[in-house]
Parts: structure tokens; C-alpha cells; sequence
């Protein structure tokens, strides 16, 4: 048998194992009833969870006669409201007149002070219910069990988003809890078309996956689109929106980003109101934007916060960067070693002076560089903050001047090196930069391969990958390639939001206007310089 | 999400276009002044109207036989046996071709840039560069050569302004040549139409036709890159006449790229222009040979009745490599181009004409104008 079909097997074989491990713990609880006698039942779910720390089990006597138990975990409830919502009432209110009525209905309709209750009769979904956050009211002589979700898990504020950083703009980012993400969304948008769907992925971690989109804008095929890749993820943990993207993007072994994240709510609603699907999970700050096009990764809010010639020059100066990050090194060495010619005369003397006494070829000169800098980024990301001021005096004196005065890099690569890092970190998405930023490795050793003719084919080669790229369907270059004049008016500069009159096209969505008025707003003074000053009134 | 896209009118002139402007483009002042010395730009106009003639019958085809390929519609008109045999003409036409085009060019490099580089990583480096983009489908072919059209045209007519004041208007008259008689023109005139960039051209259309929106998009956008092809290539020799003369555009092999040496920017940001645009015909170069790569694959394809044109992206990889390695110097290489452009002038434009008479004869295809 050949290897790979020996590890296939070898695989499958596991995968069966696994599974079967994990139906006989799912068997002990499927399809079991609860014991309509109260003990009976109460030592059910003790079995399940026999002795765990955070296990609780209150018996009382409910409206002076009925005995009953509340079950929770107290790690995962709020246990004042527990209290306060549903052992008060329960031992206060004698009802002794409806007592003779249908015990159940009495609690249930009115006896219970809290919003969330729900009845059960299956074992399983006791279980789950306790798991997540509920808590369990057993009645004797009652079959069901009641949940009440009393779910009170410690969450962080509403912080500043640290990614995604703007000078103006809404200051709030999404936090870990999906149910406050979701506030933030809602807020935004009062309207009855914006759909929320949920749905659990994750065999263990059974993390909660939002699926946002605007049903009157969103192109249905692509909400289907999204939920069937989405549906067709097994695995047992989703511990971030990452996992999730790595599984549903068209492209895996692409070094591009084929979907957008973002912690800014404003950023996910003017992308929902595009007629993208945003996807969220429980549990991460990270919302998913799909589908994403390239000139997505260097848009930023702020854009349309701004004035519009301002921000579009801003605009430029990123997409610049991003060329500047990509290219400068490789450039750099196919002029040094292949074609020193392309310089004017004067300035290649200084560089040739610069590089008197440097030991290696230009190329591997910036491949060191180029490394070094990786590994400082890399450090200055994991460290410590108390230590981060001593690292980039290390890194200011080691990487730069003393470099240079040992002789082991020339003062002009440490020049480029700082413009390709200065470069990629003016990129605001910080996916995109770091796929640019390895694929200049890639550059530069192609052109210390072929000189420049190597960059040029390395560069063909990036074009035509990103040209070749799809993000569910939408071509990622679009809309330069394939073109499409009213999106150019949001791509490399940002036209006047009343320009901006369709949504993007490349997204087929149901209803395209953004603006239905584009004509009544002045374009400049319509009356004239010469009635510009007085109030309008006294003109009239 | 999977919505239909075609390719435009404006896709298939750029396409057009990127297919036209190459290596060849660089040599023809040279060839096209060779037989009637000054009257070199006559000569182009004639060759250029050749090549015009066959994109013309091409489109014609491809109007009466929309969303048909080649392959297709020529077993319909001709038969099965004859169509197979033609195809493959076509199809070894065309490799050995691409393999010519890719080692014109790689002499070039390494002629000016890169004499110690072995000749065969110039081209194998190219042509495996062109395998990989012929991976995809034929749609986002298309938008390679879309997003490319800017990156040569504007270069090209930046080149054309740039040497525009060393222009001499005398270098370029008389316009009809010193001495030359009617059958000179003639000559030149289909020596300029046997360069290879006509017959990727016309033989391109044979592929986008199937893939464009629908046929009035696909004659409007060849014509339209003819036109605009035809324009540029037309200025470029007259430039480079214009500022070397007939005489002096004799000597060089490729008298255009000498062109490039000789320009300069009015501010002095680079000492030499010319490799900057190296990068141009290189780009140039890689979206030529990547439509005739692409006639190859396509109509193999066809042929051998097989899926998809990717199967063949990596087999006719030697067959070109092959191709390419063949001629053992410059002057072999020239000769063998002249050569099999006289045969491709009766492939590409004798065999469209006489599949577009049969088809009129025989009634067949879609007959409403």
C-alpha cells in the first residue's frame, strides 16, 4: 500500500475511534426521560455530574406543601437573581387557592418573576440547559423540569477597539459576548430587516455563530452561500472567528486575506448595509466580513468620516505603503547588484561608498535585514510592556547604527528596510500587511535569482494570483479588474458620499440605491459668490 | 455565490491589445524598413490592414457561429476528418510559435541585461510562468489581460510622447520609399502581417468569442483592439524611424528597444530608461505569450476532446520548451520566424476565409444579420 493511502487509512480509522468514543458518553444521556418521582429524578442528574465542585443542588418546599429542588452550576449563574426571581416567589406566594388547579401552570405563568423560562422533559436537554447557564426547577409530581436561564457570565466592557484605531469615529468595539455584540448591532440599526441567525458549531466548545445580514439588501444566494459552508464545519472547538474563516474561505492556501475582520460595529453595519453577511461567534471581539475584495484591507472607517479630498489623498499614501512594503526591498537589490546603470551617476557613487567594506552580496545583505526586523516585530508583539522600551533601544542601536558601523550592513539598507516596515505598518489591515510582507521574501529572492527581470515575473506571478482570487464568487480585485465605474468612486480615492449613489455591484444585491436623492445637494454654491453672505432669508 | 460573468466588449480589446503589443512590436521598424527603406510606415499600414482583413473574417465567423468554438464550428462546416487535420496545424503552428516568440525574447534579455544567464531559465522561467496563469479559467484570463491593458499601453504612448521632439519629419519621407516598386510593398506588407503577434491576435478571438457576453460585444471589442492595437504599433514604428532614420533602424536587431536607450525623462530621476522598461516588454511579452499559450491548450483541448483547456497547462510545457530550444542562433531563429509567419498567414487568414465561403456555400450557421 502506498504511504499516502497508509496515512489516509490510518486517519480515517482515528476519526472513526473518535467519534465512537464520544457516542458512548452521549448515550448514557440521549433519549432518557425525566423520572416523573422527584428523587428519582433529582439522583438522574446527580449521575451525570457526581461530584463536581461547582454542582448544586437547594431542596424546598414550594408554596408550603409541594417539595421541589433548584439545580445549577454556581459558576455559571447569577445567583442573586436566583434568589431574588425564583426561590422568593416561590416561598412567599401561597396561592392556596390554586394550589387544587395545575400546579405547573400556577408556577409557570404566575409565580416565576424571570423573562427566560422553558420546560423539559428530555434528560439531555436538562443537562445541556445546566451546562449553559440555566437553572433547574424539579417539582414533585411534575414530569417536566423547568429551565430558567439565569446565565451570568463576567464580560469586559465596551472598550475601545485596539486594532482598528481611528481619530474620529465611534470610539466603541464588539467584546467577547455575543448577545452584547448584537446590542451594538441592533442599536445601530432599528430596522426589521436586519436578520439575525444563530446556529452552534463545535462538537465540545458548542460555541454560538451569528450569521448578520440585511434581508432587504444581502443577495440571497450569497446568505445561502455563506450558511452552507458555515453548516459544513465539524470540528470540536471554535475558539475565535479565525477558525471559522480558515474554513469557509474560497482560497486556503492563498498568502491573502479572502475575509475582512473587524472589532468596529460602525465598520460591520456599513459593510452590512453594502450587502455583505457578517459572521460572529461567541466568544471573540472579531466579527467576519464576507465577501472581501481587495481595496477592503486599506479602506479604513475613518474615510467616510472625513472630508472627502483629504481622505482620499490619506487613501493613496495607504495603497502606496502597501506597493512600498511589497516591492522596495526587491527593487532595492535588482538595482544594487543586477542594474546599477538605472541610478543617476552622483547618487550610485554614494551608495557604491556606503557599501565599501560590506562583507555580503546586496541581496543577502537584505535578507538578514529583512529577518532581523521579522524577528523584532515578532518580539515587540509577545513581550511584556514594561520590557518594550528596552527592546526598541535594542532594536534602534543593534538593527540600525551599530550594524552600520561594524560594517555589516550599509547605511542605505537600513533606509529601505525602514521604509518596508514603515510601509506595511501603515497598512490598517493587519492581515493584508503581513501577507504582503512574506511575500517579499518571496521578491526578494526571485530578483537575487534573475535581477529585475525576476521581479517583474515574481510580480506577474502575485497579479495574477490576486486577479485569479475569489471571495465567495466576487473577484478579489474587483472593482479594477473586472471594471466597474461606479465602484471606482469608492477604491483608490473616496468620491463625496453623495457620489456614492449604488452599492457595490460586484455583490448583486436586491436593492442598489444608497442614495435616492443624489441631485439635491449642492455641488458648490448655487447661487453665486456674490449672494454668499447674508442669511437666506434676507436674500429672498 | 456563483453569478454569471462574461467577458465585455472592453475585456476582449484590451485583450486584444496585450496580445498584439510584444516582442514582435520591437523588431518591426527594422523589418518593416527593410524592404522599402523609408517607405516603412506604408508598409506597416498595409501589413496592419492584413491584419485587420483577418480579425475581420474572424468576427464574422464568430457572428454566424456565436458560443461555438473553432474546433466546433469547422467540424460543422467542414467535417469531422478535415476539421481534426486543420486543428492540428493549428495547434503545432502554434507551439512552435509561442516557442520562437519566448526565445526571441529571452535573446533579447540576455543580449542586453543578462549574457551569463543560460538561455533556457529565461525561457523556462517565462513559459512556466505563463502554465500557471493558463490554470485558470478563461474569464479571469481575460481579466489579467484587463488589468494589464494600462500597464503597457500607457508606458508605450508615454514612450511615444517622450521621443516625439527628436522626431525628424525627414527621416520619414518620401512616404512611398526611395526606388521601390508595387510588389516591394507587397512583399513588406506581408512580411509585417507574418510577424507573430497577427496570428495570436486573430486566433485569440477563436477563444474570448465562445466566453463574451454575447456577439455584438465580441466584434466591437476585436475591432476596437485591432484598431487600437494597430494605432500604437503604427506610432511606435513612426517614432522610431522618425528619430533614427531608415538607415540607422537597419542595424539594430530590435531598433525600438534602442529607442528606449536613447530617451530621456525631462527631470533626471533615472540615468537609463530603458530597463525601466524592461519591465514594460517583459509584461508585454507575458500577456503575448499567454494568449498564444492559451490558443494552444484551447484548441488542444478541443481536439482531443478534453474537459477543460487546464489539463493541457502543464503537458504542452515541453512541446513549447521544446519548440523554443530548437533554433541554434539569433539569425536561425529570424529565418525560421519568416518562415512559419508565411505559413501562419495561410492558417490564420486562408484557412477563416475558406471555412467562412464554405459556410456561406453550405448554408450553415446563423444566418440573420
Amino acid at each position: 500500500m502506498p504511504i499516502w493511502k497508509r496515512l489516509k487509512k490510518n486517519l480515517a480509522t482515528q476519526q472513526a475511534n473518535n467519534t465512537s468514543g464520544e457516542t458512548i458518553r452521549q448515550t448514557v444521556v440521549k433519549d432518557e426521560k425525566i423520572e416523573t418521582d422527584h428523587p428519582k429524578a433529582i439522583q438522574q442528574i446527580q449521575q451525570v455530574f457526581q461530584e463536581e465542585a461547582d454542582f448544586v443542588t437547594r431542596e424546598l418546599v414550594i408554596f408550603g406543601k409541594v417539595p421541589a429542588t433548584i439545580i445549577y452550576f454556581s459558576s455559571l449563574v447569577d445567583k442573586k437573581g436566583i434568589s431574588e426571581e425564583i426561590i422568593k416567589p416561590l416561598l412567599m406566594n401561597a396561592h392556596e387557592s390554586s394550589l387544587e388547579a395545575d400546579l405547573k401552570e400556577v408556577i409557570m405563568r404566575q409565580t416565576l418573576y424571570h423573562a427566560d423560562v422553558q420546560q423539559a422533559t428530555q434528560l439531555a436537554d436538562v443537562v445541556n440547559g445546566l451546562l449553559r447557564g440555566n437553572t433547574v426547577l424539579l417539582i414533585d409530581g411534575i414530569q417536566e423540569g423547568i429551565l430558567i436561564n439565569t446565565k451570568m457570565i463576567e464580560k469586559r466592557s465596551i472598550a475601545q477597539p485596539e486594532t482598528e484605531q481611528v481619530i474620529r469615529g465611534p470610539r466603541d468595539g464588539f467584546i467577547e459576548s455575543l448577545e452584547t455584540n448584537i446590542s451594538l448591532l441592533r442599536d445601530r440599526m432599528p430596522v426589521p430587516q436586519f436578520r439575525v441567525k444563530t446556529m452552534q458549531i463545535g462538537r465540545i466548545t458548542k460555541s454560538t455563530v451569528g450569521l448578520f445580514y440585511m434581508d432587504d439588501i444581502a443577495n440571497p444566494s450569497l446568505v445561502e452561500d455563506v450558511e452552507k459552508r458555515l453548516e459544513r464545519i465539524d470540528i470540536d472547538r471554535v475558539l475565535d472567528s479565525g477558525y471559522l474563516e480558515q474554513f469557509i474561505q474560497d482560497n486556503p492556501r492563498s498568502p491573502f486575506p479572502q475575509v475582512k475582520n473587524t472589532e468596529r460595529p460602525d465598520v460591520a453595519v456599513g459593510n452590512l448595509l453594502e450587502g455583505r453577511v457578517v459572521i460572529m461567534v461567541d466568544g471573540s471581539p472579531f466579527a467576519l466580513i464576507v465577501p472581501a475584495t481587495f481595496i477592503m484591507f486599506y479602506q479604513s472607517s475613518e474615510d467616510y468620516n472625513e472630508r472627502t479630498n483629504v481622505m482620499s489623498i490619506i487613501r493613496m499614501t495607504r495603497l502606496i505603503s502597501i506597493i512600498f512594503s511589497l516591492i522596495t526591498p526587491s527593487t532595492y537589490v535588482a538595482v544594487i547588484s543586477y542594474h546599477p546603470e538605472l541610478i543617476p551617476t552622483a547618487f550610485s557613487v554614494a551608495i557604491t561608498s556606503g557599501r565599501a567594506g560590506v562583507p555580503f552580496p546586496a541581496v543577502v545583505e537584505v535578507f538578514l535585514m529583512e529577518a532581523a526586523m521579522e524577528i523584532l516585530r515578532e518580539a515587540t508583539v509577545r513581550m511584556p510592556k514594561q520590557v518594550g522600551g528596552a527592546l526598541s533601544i535594542v532594536g534602534v542601536l543593534v538593527v540600525g547604527q551599530a550594524a552600520v558601523m561594524a560594517g555589516f550592513v550599509s547605511p542605505i539598507t537600513v533606509v529601505v528596510i525602514a521604509i518596508t516596515t514603515i510601509g506595511s505598518f501603515a497598512t490598517p489591515a493587519y492581515s493584508m500587511a503581513t501577507g504582503f510582507r512574506m511575500l517579499r521574501f518571496f521578491l526578494i529572492f526571485m530578483t537575487g535569482v534573475l535581477g529585475l527581470y525576476g521581479l517583474i515575473l515574481g510580480l506577474i506571478l502575485v497579479m495574477n494570483h490576486l486577479l485569479s482570487l475569489r471571495s465567495f464568487g466576487v473577484p478579489y480585485l474587483s472593482p479594477m479588474s473586472p471594471m466597474n465605474w461606479g465602484g471606482m468612486r469608492d477604491s483608490f480615492i473616496r468620491a463625496p458620499l453623495r457620489w456614492l449613489i449604488d452599492r457595490p455591484e460586484e455583490l448583486f444585491v436586491k436593492n442598489s440605491k444608497r442614495i435616492n436623492n443624489p441631485k439635491e445637494y449642492p455641488t458648490t454654491n448655487p447661487l453665486g459668490p456674490e449672494q454668499h453672505l447674508g442669511t437666506k432669508e434676507e436674500n429672498e | 455565490m456563483r453569478e454569471p460573468r462574461q467577458i465585455t466588449a472592453s475585456q476582449t480589446m484590451m485583450a486584444i491589445f496585450n496580445s498584439m503589443v510584444g516582442i514582435s512590436i520591437l523588431r518591426l521598424p527594422r523589418i518593416a524598413s527593410e524592404h522599402v527603406n523609408s517607405g516603412a510606415i506604408l508598409v506597416t499600414v498595409i501589413g496592419l490592414g492584413l491584419m485587420m482583413f483577418g480579425i475581420g473574417i474572424m468576427t464574422l465567423l464568430g457572428y454566424r457561429f456565436p458560443k461555438t468554438s473553432l474546433m466546433q464550428f469547422s467540424k460543422q462546416i467542414i467535417g469531422k476528418p478535415l476539421s481534426f487535420l486543420f486543428g492540428l496545424f493549428i495547434l503545432c503552428f502554434f507551439i512552435v510559435l509561442i516557442g520562437f516568440i519566448t526565445r526571441e525574447f529571452s535573446f533579447m534579455l540576455s543580449s542586453f541585461l543578462y549574457p551569463d544567464t543560460p538561455i533556457i531559465v529565461l525561457v523556462g522561467t517565462m513559459l512556466f510562468l505563463v502554465a500557471i496563469a493558463t490554470r485558470n479559467d478563461i474569464t479571469t484570463i481575460a481579466y489579467m489581460h484587463f488589468f494589464y491593458f494600462p500597464l503597457l499601453c500607457l508606458p508605450l504612448l508615454a514612450l511615444i510622447v517622450l521621443a516625439l521632439p527628436e522626431v525628424d519629419v525627414r527621416h520619414v519621407k518620401p512616404f512611398l520609399g526611395n526606388g521601390t516598386t508595387f510588389s516591394d510593398f507587397v512583399q513588406g506588407g506581408v512580411t509585417v502581417a507574418a510577424l507573430p503577434f497577427v496570428p495570436i491576435g486573430i486566433f485569440l478571438l477563436t477563444v474570448l468569442t465562445p466566453h463574451t457576453q454575447n456577439a455584438k460585444h465580441a466584434i466591437r471589442g476585436s475591432l476596437l483592439g485591432g484598431l487600437i492595437a494597430g494605432v500604437v504599433i503604427l506610432l511606435t514604428v513612426f517614432v522610431t524611424i522618425g528619430v533614427f532614420g531608415y538607415m540607422e533602424t537597419k542595424s539594430p536587431l530590435w531598433p525600438l528597444y534602442v529607442l528606449t536607450r536613447m530617451i530621456q525623462l525631462p527631470l533626471e530621476l533615472l540615468e537609463r530608461l530603458d530597463i525601466l522598461f524592461l519591465g514594460v516588454w517583459v509584461l508585454s511579452t507575458f500577456t503575448t505569450i499567454l494568449s498564444g499559450y492559451l490558443i494552444v491548450i484551447y484548441t488542444g483541448s478541443q481536439l482531443f476532446n478534453l474537459k477543460s483547456h487546464r489539463v493541457l497547462s502543464y503537458l504542452a510545457l515541453p512541446f513549447v520548451l521544446g519548440a523554443a530550444m530548437y533554433p541554434q542562433n539569433i539569425f536561425h531563429l529570424f529565418e525560421l520566424i519568416e518562415q512559419i509567419g508565411k505559413i501562419g498567414l495561410i492558417l490564420t487568414m486562408g484557412y477563416p476565409l475558406f471555412l467562412l465561403l464554405i459556410a456561406l456555400i453550405r448554408r450553415k450557421g446563423n444566418m440573420s444579420k
